[in-house]
């Protein structure tokens, strides 16, 4: 279990906080989605689970240690529990695929035989078997990703941040990242959280989520999944707090139709 | 004073006089690359908001390089008689000249392996950080590796420059094409002379410019 104490992070004297006494608790074996605006204190949030990001109060409690007191060894150590994945992926470009699977486990110091076949199983595991050889740059967004989570896998982590992870994907692909999130979930009981400020991506796997609002937060809890009880309290805040453009906007016009449109109808551009 | 010499003789000239350069650029580039890749890591590494911030090291090391820097190169060369005489024994010859060309030449070469550094995407610096990976891990596995065709061109770009250097070490004896150009061209008026080591100095550049353009694109092809 993570949770997260009064929470609090600034970055200098007179400028508003980026987290403020945030506290929430994440049971083992979730899905935990934390939405909010951009700016919102999400990614800071993110970063301050595996101490990536210092919080200037508070504790951060993994499985009963506070990561804020640990030594830089322990915490190496700890954060070898936590898998972490990217929105820019974040792969090494000098390495293939297989080679960058294998960097957590050349961090964790497992030998060569035992580093392969891990590194098979996992390709496997995220559909790659036939990319080892690949370098990421010959890759597509969504095999990247997949990657990026064999790779944040490769350790046997109880623990899997996500950081935007499907923020630069398209819908197709998103949904599949999202399937093998939630299979992963399933399959190895790992307990996942994951900043968005996508709501779909909250709404399609996630079943506990925390609104975050300006480095505070204004409400945790579980989820209810089915369409007819989304009408909780938190699904309504979660909707009402966060003005998605894309649940209620007409799709964008081209230019070039409008144009027209308006040529039929005897409009004339000024000539410049 | 102008008296022609036959092509026998000028080839042999060039042949010592080149193998003299090469054996400075050489050996000055191996130094250079010894000292410079270290402190250039650790000009990245020890930054305020650096993996390892320790801003007094780095001020005082950012400094040094800059007074290096700032020096023409001609009056290094003169300055560092006495420190080469201590290191070497001597201050003629090539083995001599590598000392003020080492010199002359790390500084800008660390700063090129920071500005390389600096250049890899912080997010892999971070996903490693995020595996439980050490700072060890982080110059080894991300930095060096991921910076590696920045870190060629820049070799290539410091060899160039060593060339330079190695022939105006010709200023006080350091042998080789620099050194020839001045006693033969300068003091002797002998154009032949002139135009050959002219050639050759210009061969030189473009070979080794064209062969680092070589390697940075073979590695950046599959990138």
């Amino acid at each position: 279990m993570i949770s997260v104490e009064q929470l609090s992070k600034n970055y200098g004297e007179g400028q508003a906080p980026v987290l403020d006494q945030v506290s929430l608790s994440i049971p083992d074996g979730a899905i935990y989605g934390i939405v909010g605006r951009s700016g919102a204190g999400k990614s800071t949030l993110l970063r301050c689970l595996n101490l990536l990001e210092r919080p200037s109060s508070g504790r951060v409690v993994i499985d009963g240690q506070d990561l804020t007191l640990l030594s830089d060894q322990a915490l190496r150590q700890q954060r070898q529990r936590i898998g972490m994945i990217f929105q820019g992926f974040n792969l090494l470009h000098s390495r293939n695929v297989f080679d960058n699977i294998a960097v957590p486990l050349e961090i964790a110091g497992l030998p060569k035989a035992a580093r392969q076949a891990r590194v098979r199983e996992l390709l496997d595991l995220v559909g790659l078997g036939d990319k080892a050889e690949a370098f990421p740059s010959q890759l597509s967004g969504g095999q990247k990703q997949r990657v990026g989570i064999a790779r944040a896998l490769a350790a046997r982590p109880a623990y899997l941040l996500s950081d935007e992870a499907t923020s630069a994907l398209d819908p197709e692909t998103t949904a599949s990242i999202l399937e093998l999130l939630r299979d992963i979930n399933r399959q190895l009981g790992l307990t996942i959280v994951l900043i968005t400020h996508e709501l779909d991506v909250v709404k399609s796997i996630c079943d506990h989520a925390a609104v975050l609002d300006q480095g505070r937060l204004l409400k945790s809890g579980p989820l209810e999944r089915l369409p007819a009880e989304r009408d909780s309290s938190l699904g309504r805040s979660l909707l009402s707090s966060y003005n998605l453009p894309f649940k209620s906007a007409v799709p964008a016009l081209k230019l070039a139709k409008v144009v027209d449109f308006l040529k039929q109808r005897g409009v004339r551009a000024e000539p410049s | 004073m102008n008296r022609t010499i036959d092509w026998n003789e000028i080839f042999q000239l060039l042949l010592n006089a080149t193998g003299e350069t090469l054996y400075m650029v050489l050996l000055a580039g191996l130094f250079t690359l010894l000292i410079g890749l270290p402190l250039g890591v650790l000009l990245f590494v020890s930054r305020r908001r650096g993996l390892y911030p320790m801003p007094r090291l780095n001020s005082g090391l950012s400094a040094l390089v800059n007074l290096g820097r700032s020096l023409p190169f001609v009056v290094m060369l003169i300055a560092l008689i006495p420190l080469t005489r201590l290191i070497v024994g001597t201050t003629l010859g090539s083995t001599a000249a590598v000392v003020p060309i080492t010199i002359g030449a790390f500084p800008f070469f660390a700063r090129i392996v920071e500005n390389a550094m600096d250049d890899v995407d912080k997010g892999r610096i971070e996903a490693i950080l995020s595996m439980g990976g050490d700072i060890r891990h982080v110059i080894f596995k991300v930095l060096l590796p991921e910076a590696l065709p920045a870190l060629l061109a820049g070799i290539t770009l410091t060899l160039v420059m060593l060339i330079g250097f190695s022939s105006m070490a010709g200023v006080i004896g350091g042998g080789g094409l620099g050194d020839l150009a001045i006693r033969y061209g300068y003091q002797r008026f002998n154009n032949q002379v002139m135009v050959a080591t002219v050639i050759v100095l210009v061969i030189l550049v473009q070979g080794v410019q064209s062969l680092g353009d070589r390697l940075v694109r073979s590695l950046a092809h599959r990138r």
